[in-house]
């Protein structure tokens, strides 16, 4: 049986942060299959075509976790979350949750962020290795995990 | 004449009447009195005559009685001489009556020639007929001097009657008639004033000029107090009113000061802190990378590295750079923009090597530029790089040009391109610091645009800027009294 490795998305604009999560991932022994925007507008556009991706990514879409960075050109973090709370109540991504990954701790803007309940965890850039990273992502999509193996 | 002075008259005629009224009422009562001393002089002649008629029937002579009538009889004339004063004496002169007072004399005279005789007689100089016969004689004069008194006397109290009420009648009706104008010129004048103040403010009258003419005296006085004082109040509070706008502005900019260094400070630290922590990362994978064998992992990330370190070199320069905008340099001289072009184009080789733009520059001045040479350098070096940047790859001769000219008193850069264009609701934040808008193809510190404005801004010039899809034009205009 070919194991199916499940769908996430990884949206920063800078490459070598999108690089180390990739790698953290990796060390991490994560099975998954990874999509990179390099900004929040990306990444809507890449949910919003939600049909023809269904189509092409037959076993890949729509990914059940979103890395999502704050400080991004066009569209930011904080921008996208409210674009993605509309979006989930239109196409059938609900199943999708968030996690922050950011090199910023604003009080301020994390209790906004923090408000939409889909997002389920907070890593800050530079301060966790594999092993944690593991761990608290399968705390948000273990069962997906167990599912797809 | 103002109104204290029309009071004053109206004291001193009130004055001038009470005082004639009491002085036609003394020399009245005096009038009064010198009939009661002719009475008197009357009835001591009469006890006299007595006296007399005694001696006449032989009886003996008693006399001491007729020594002390004789005082008696003397007393009233005296009384009257002192009774009259100067201005009596003048106004009898005035009037002829002034006889009164020789007649007094005489009488005076008189009695004290009889009283010789008295004394002669009882020495025993005097006989007895001659004693009565000087004592008849003395009696004839008393009685016609009683006599001739009354007419002056008469005549004087009714010339003071005659003279001094009529002018006691004249000076009320004067006051009366005096007192009712002034009563109602003062009140006039004060409704024509509230008239005046209360009228609906009207564009051809001329409040001022109206006031000066309708007004005088201390109501002029105290209009113009009032006007002053109003004036004054009025000043205070647009004072107190501009004060708190100054405040109130102040309060703002010191708030969007405040606001504008808490956004620096955020996003420095965290462009600060982006680069350090992958770094640190990646220098954990070099690490393992090393260990486990894998050289090729380990070189690409510690490329990766030195280029993460050469942005945040780039950047802690351009924040410095950043900081010193702000602070004047004493370092002026004037600048060659020929070389400053040449230096520009050297530093940017790394840009224009790969680069299909062409790049244009044009420099016409008719007054050498004195300033400090670095900010101009950082200006134009940032206006240029970012039309460079950010070319359009559609277009088929993408070019950047730069100007560098003056008119009269101003100094101009002008940065053309035919590059992507910044979107029309982004162009109020290119000066915005940290603020990039093509994540692809940027690559400096988003500090560049923040920096060349506060350049300007301490040069008292002006940038604006047009942008389209067809390219962006950059205009920077100067006085050039900031640079000479």
């Amino acid at each position: 049986m070919t194991k199916i490795k499940p769908p996430i998305l990884i949206v920063d604009d800078n490459e070598v942060d999108r690089y180390i999560l990739k790698r953290l991932i990796k060390e991490a022994k994560l099975e998954l299959t990874i999509y990179e925007k390099k900004d929040g507008q990306e990444a809507l556009e890449f949910l919003e075509n939600y049909e023809s991706n269904r189509i092409k990514y037959p076993d890949g879409f729509p990914p059940i976790l979103i890395f999502l960075d704050i400080n991004m050109p066009k569209v930011n973090g904080i921008q996208f979350l409210e674009e993605f709370s509309k979006l989930r109540k239109m196409i059938e991504i609900s199943s999708c949750v968030v996690m922050m990954f950011s090199s910023s701790e604003r009080e301020e803007e994390k209790k906004i962020i923090m408000s939409h309940d889909f997002v389920k965890g907070y890593l800050v850039k530079g301060s966790f290795q594999a092993a944690e990273l593991k761990e608290k992502v399968m705390a948000v999509i273990g069962q997906h995990l167990d599912k797809y193996s | 004449m103002n109104i204290s002075r029309k009071l004053m008259l109206i004291v001193i005629l009130t004055a001038a009447e009470v005082s004639i009224t009491v002085y036609s009422a003394f020399e009245i009562a005096k009038g009064a009195k010198f009939h009661q001393l002719n009475f008197l002089h009357l009835k001591y002649t009469h006890q006299l005559t007595k006296s007399v008629k005694k001696i006449e029937n032989d009886l003996p002579i008693d006399i001491n009685t007729i020594e002390s009538d004789i005082v008696l009889i003397r007393q009233q004339p005296i009384e009257c001489i002192e009774e009259i004063n100067p201005l009596n004496y003048a106004v009898m002169k005035f009037i002829n009556t002034e006889q009164t007072l020789t007649i007094c004399e005489k009488d005076i005279e008189i009695a004290d020639k009889t009283l010789l005789s008295v004394t002669q007689y009882k020495k025993g100089e005097l006989s007895r007929d001659d004693f009565l016969l000087n004592l008849n004689v003395a009696l004839v004069s008393f009685n016609k001097h009683s006599e001739m008194f009354e007419e002056p006397i008469r005549k004087t109290v009714s010339f003071i009657l005659m003279t001094l009420i009529p002018l006691v009648i004249v000076i009320s009706f004067f006051n009366i008639i005096f007192i009712s104008y002034l009563s109602r010129t003062i009140s006039s004048s004060i409704r024509n004033l509230t008239l005046l103040l209360s009228s609906k403010p009207e564009s051809n009258i001329n409040l001022d000029d109206e006031l000066d003419i309708k007004t005088s005296g201390e109501l002029k006085a105290l209009v113009i107090a009032a006007r002053q004082r109003i004036k004054n109040d009025l000043l205070n509070i647009e004072n107190s009113i501009e004060l708190k706008e100054i405040i109130n502005s102040q309060t703002a900019s010191l708030q969007q000061a405040n606001d504008e260094l808490a956004q620096f400070a955020y996003r420095a630290s965290h462009d600060l802190k982006s680069p350090l922590s992958g770094a640190k990362s990646l220098a954990h994978f070099v690490i393992e990378d090393i260990k486990a064998g894998d050289t090729e992992e380990a070189s690409r990330n510690a490329l990766v590295i030195y280029q993460q370190m050469e942005k945040l070199e780039t950047l802690v320069v351009d924040i410095l750079l950043l900081a010193k905008a702000e602070i004047g340099s004493e370092d002026r001289d004037v600048i060659d923009f020929n070389q400053l072009i040449i230096d520009m184009k050297e530093r940017l080789t790394w840009l224009m090597k790969d680069n299909p733009c062409t790049l244009e520059t044009t420099i016409n001045l008719s007054v050498p530029i004195k300033s400090e040479k670095a900010r101009f350098a950082q200006i134009i070096e940032n206006l240029i790089s970012n039309g460079l940047k950010y070319y359009d790859r559609n277009k088929d001769s993408p070019y950047v040009r730069c100007d560098i000219f003056n008119e009269q008193e101003t100094f101009f850069i002008t940065v053309t391109d035919n590059g992507m264009g910044i979107p029309q609701k982004h162009q109020g934040e290119v000066f915005d610091m940290f603020k990039r808008f093509h994540a692809q193809t940027s690559t400096g510190s988003g500090l560049g645009m923040a920096l060349v404005k506060k350049h300007i801004e301490y040069l008292n010039g002006e940038i604006s800027l047009q942008s389209s899809d067809k390219g962006t034009t950059f205009k920077i205009v100067i006085p050039l009294d900031k640079l000479i």
